[in-house]
């Protein structure tokens, strides 16, 4: 799998010069070395691979169209992942409105051995619980979990104040410990 | 720090306390039973998070090229300006109504003041003027009422410095406007697609 060349920080910004000037083969650049990323946090907030990759391209065209809008001073990575999770949500609400939570994809029983199903049904019950979550604690707790970001680049990834984010990670916790409280007894 | 400093706890947690709040904190969980159990209990959370939740593998994902190549292919052919440049053609096209909002004012202040000076000079003094800010049918009625008693006709406030004004901000807006219009027109040019 070819690596984008350049990877420093201020090559970075110059492929991001480049593509605001209009350069299909900077941002092209740019989609590679942020793809896994960016599937990676919306993957999180969807709970289904198939959405995340349609999320992720749907969340670099957004990044395209509107790259006159973005600020160097802060890293292109959390200006990216922004699009990406409010695309997901606004995905994850059109899909809502056909698919209860409740119904989200469980593991299907077959010839696996009994460990894995158990470890399948804990995953799922795992992405059940997040699905459930609301919107806006959803979105902090994946950044702050599972990406490992600073309550001050959550505040910028998400446009929150600082406040909110402890709020809304401490309100997305307590609901998941009430939700999982069966899995954390196991564990 | 005697009570239970629950709020920090999280923070704690995530790396995110430090300086003097860090050492009360440790401070406090070395003798806090209850604090030690919330604690253990946040870590249990991230865990089983982190071990059911993993990151979709590669082999379940379209190749890297595949997935660069979809997103090449639905690229609009044309980027967005910025919401700054937005911002300023806006006041461009609101430059010119605002000016005639405002010569609007000026010129009812102006004509209001101007009747109210005629009904003084003719007689009517401070009753007709109170009549005239009292409402704006009392005062067009005393207005006709006073031209036509004094043989003022309408054509005689029509002087040319009256038309001036007026003339000068229409020709203004046009040229604001013919000038907006060209510009919006280079814009347009200059981010059609190149390749």
């Amino acid at each position: 799998m070819p690596e984008p060349v350049l990877v420093t920080e201020s090559d970075e910004m110059e492929l991001v010069a480049l593509a605001g000037q209009g350069d299909r083969q900077a941002f092209n650049d740019l989609v590679r070395r942020h793809r896994e990323g960016v599937i990676r946090v919306v993957y999180r907030i969807c709970g289904s691979i198939g959405m995340a990759e349609d999320a992720a391209q749907e969340a670099f065209i957004r990044a395209w169209q509107h790259l006159a809008d973005y600020k160097p001073r802060s890293p292109f990575r959390n200006w990216l992942y922004r699009i990406a999770t409010n695309v997901a949500l606004d995905m994850l609400r059109r899909e809502k409105e056909t698919v209860p939570v409740d119904d989200l994809p469980l593991p299907a029983a077959g010839p696996t051995p009994e460990t894995a199903i158990v470890s399948q049904e804990r995953a799922a019950l795992v992405q059940q619980a997040i699905s459930g979550l609301p919107d806006a604690s959803r979105a902090v707790l994946v950044l702050r979990e599972f990406e490992g970001m600073s309550y001050k680049e959550i505040a910028f990834t998400l446009d929150i104040p600082l406040g909110t984010v402890m709020s809304r990670l401490n309100y997305a916790r307590n609901l998941l410990r009430t939700a999982l409280a069966a899995s954390l007894e196991v564990a | 720090m005697n009570e239970h400093p629950t709020q920090w706890l999280q923070a704690y947690h995530d790396g995110e306390l430090h300086g003097r709040k860090l050492r009360e904190l440790e401070a406090h969980l070395t003798t806090c039973v209850a604090c030690q159990a919330e604690l253990e209990s946040l870590r249990s959370l991230s865990l089983l998070l982190q071990e059911n939740l993993p990151a979709p593998s590669a082999d379940d994902l379209l190749a890297p090229d595949l997935f660069a190549a979809q997103v090449q292919l639905q690229l609009p052919q044309q980027q967005e300006k910025s919401s700054n440049g937005k911002s300023v053609s806006t006041l461009w096209f609101l430059f010119p109504v605002i000016l005639l909002l405002i010569w609007g004012v000026l010129q009812a202040t102006s004509l209001v003041s101007t009747a109210a000076l005629l009904a003084v000079n003719l007689g009517f003094g401070g009753d007709a003027i109170a009549e005239v800010l009292l409402g704006l049918e009392t005062f067009a009625q005393t207005q006709q009422d006073v031209a036509a008693s004094a043989g003022v006709t309408f054509l005689d406030y029509l002087t040319p410095t009256r038309f001036v004004m007026p003339l000068a901000v229409s020709l203004l807006y046009v040229c604001w406007l013919a000038i907006w219009w060209v510009r919006r027109t280079d814009t347009v040019s200059q981010s059609a697609p190149n390749n």
